[in-house]
């Protein structure tokens, strides 16, 4: 009892999505900030061999992570919310995180730009997980809307993409990625 | 509405004529927010058009200036891959349908961007460019001239789309 709660008081992001299905999403964003901090802190400049792998773990988390929202969380939020003004910008950000995960993906160690466009990433990503867990995830829990069938289905595909996209931390060029990021809205 | 790009006269200096750019998106953005429907549709292009002919500018002729004085090309590059989203955001707004349910939400997304690269710009890439001895007003005369001929060029949203395609 005592360790779970000490986890409960570190991981502030899910301790406040009581909702198992968000608690997932929030699990996932909570990941995402962990690698783009350690990604930061790193020494050295420009594309090193270890920004290089870091920034191949955060776009496999991005795209594991969008496609679940897409696929199985917005289509439920719609229902759940009835509006569609927030999950439609929610999916638009998803693509400008896609553009800057293509742009990723062709970067080799003499590309200048590298850093920048992680650097742009992590802003817009930042900006978009925040405003899901400060707009989205509030408005469903309000609307007591019913996740509780959407929590393993989450789970599921997320395992099954993770396993689909297990290439020894190499994405490059990769079909399934090239899949998951080369949809855009219109 | 304070939108004519040309008309305050070509004595401005660069930041003076960038920083008027910035004023007149943000009013166009209000604008779109009052209005509903097909009604926005003029608008859209005018915000496109505009943000177009500002990044072109500043890619061509302000940024690599700015470059060579403030050594700071990590500030540098995040304002380049900055406005390359926002052009990937425009190529999705242009032409205007009617029937595309994330019209709302994709000028939503473009406004949130680029008043987040404005305020970068406008609190730590001006300030250091102000810090050099960069000759503004020359640079100024120079985007002014290519201002007149881009918008010679870009006057529609077709022509915008495959400008911001390149």
């Amino acid at each position: 009892m005592e360790l779970l709660m000490s986890e409960k008081a570190v991981d502030n992001t899910a301790a406040e999505h009581s909702t198992p299905a968000l608690r997932v999403l929030a699990d996932d964003h909570d990941r995402v900030r962990a690698l783009f901090r350690y990604f930061a802190q790193l020494e050295g400049t420009g594309p090193t061999t270890e920004r290089l792998n870091v920034a191949q773990d955060i776009c496999k988390e991005l795209v594991i992570h969008s496609t679940i929202e897409e696929e199985l969380f917005y289509p439920a939020a719609r229902i759940a919310l009835g509006e569609h003004n927030l999950i439609n910008e929610a999916e638009v950000e998803h693509g400008a995180a896609k553009y800057l995960i293509r742009q990723l993906l062709a970067t080799n160690k003499e590309d200048a730009f590298f850093c920048a466009k992680v650097k742009v990433l992590r802003e817009y990503v930042k900006h978009h997980m925040d405003e899901e867990e400060k707009e989205i995830f509030p408005k469903l829990k309000h609307a007591r809307a019913d996740m509780s069938a959407l929590e393993q289905r989450l789970i599921d595909r997320r395992e099954e993409l993770r396993g689909l996209l297990k290439t020894a931390g190499h994405l490059v060029g990769f079909e399934p990625v090239k899949y998951f990021v080369g949809r855009d809205l219109r | 509405m304070a939108t004519d790009d040309t008309a305050v006269g070509t004595s401005e200096d660069a930041i003076d004529m960038l920083t008027r750019d910035h004023r007149i998106v943000k009013e166009l953005f209000k604008e779109f927010a009052k209005k509903d429907g097909k009604a926005r549709n003029p608008l859209i292009e005018e915000i496109c058009t505009k943000l177009t002919i500002h990044t072109a500018l500043e890619e061509e002729l302000f940024y690599p200036a700015v470059r060579n004085e403030i050594r700071d090309d990590n500030l540098m590059n995040e304002a380049v891959i900055e406005h390359a989203t926002a052009r990937h955001i425009i190529k999705q707004l242009l032409p205007v349908q009617d029937d595309d349910e994330y019209v709302q939400a994709k000028v939503t997304v473009l406004r949130e961007y680029i008043k987040h690269h404005i305020n970068e710009e406008e609190s730590e890439m001006f300030p250091k460019v102000k810090q050099t001895k960069l000759d503004l007003k020359s640079l100024g005369r120079q985007m002014m001239d290519r201002r007149v001929a881009l918008q010679e060029q870009l006057t529609t949203p077709d022509a915008v789309v495959a400008f911001a395609a390149l």
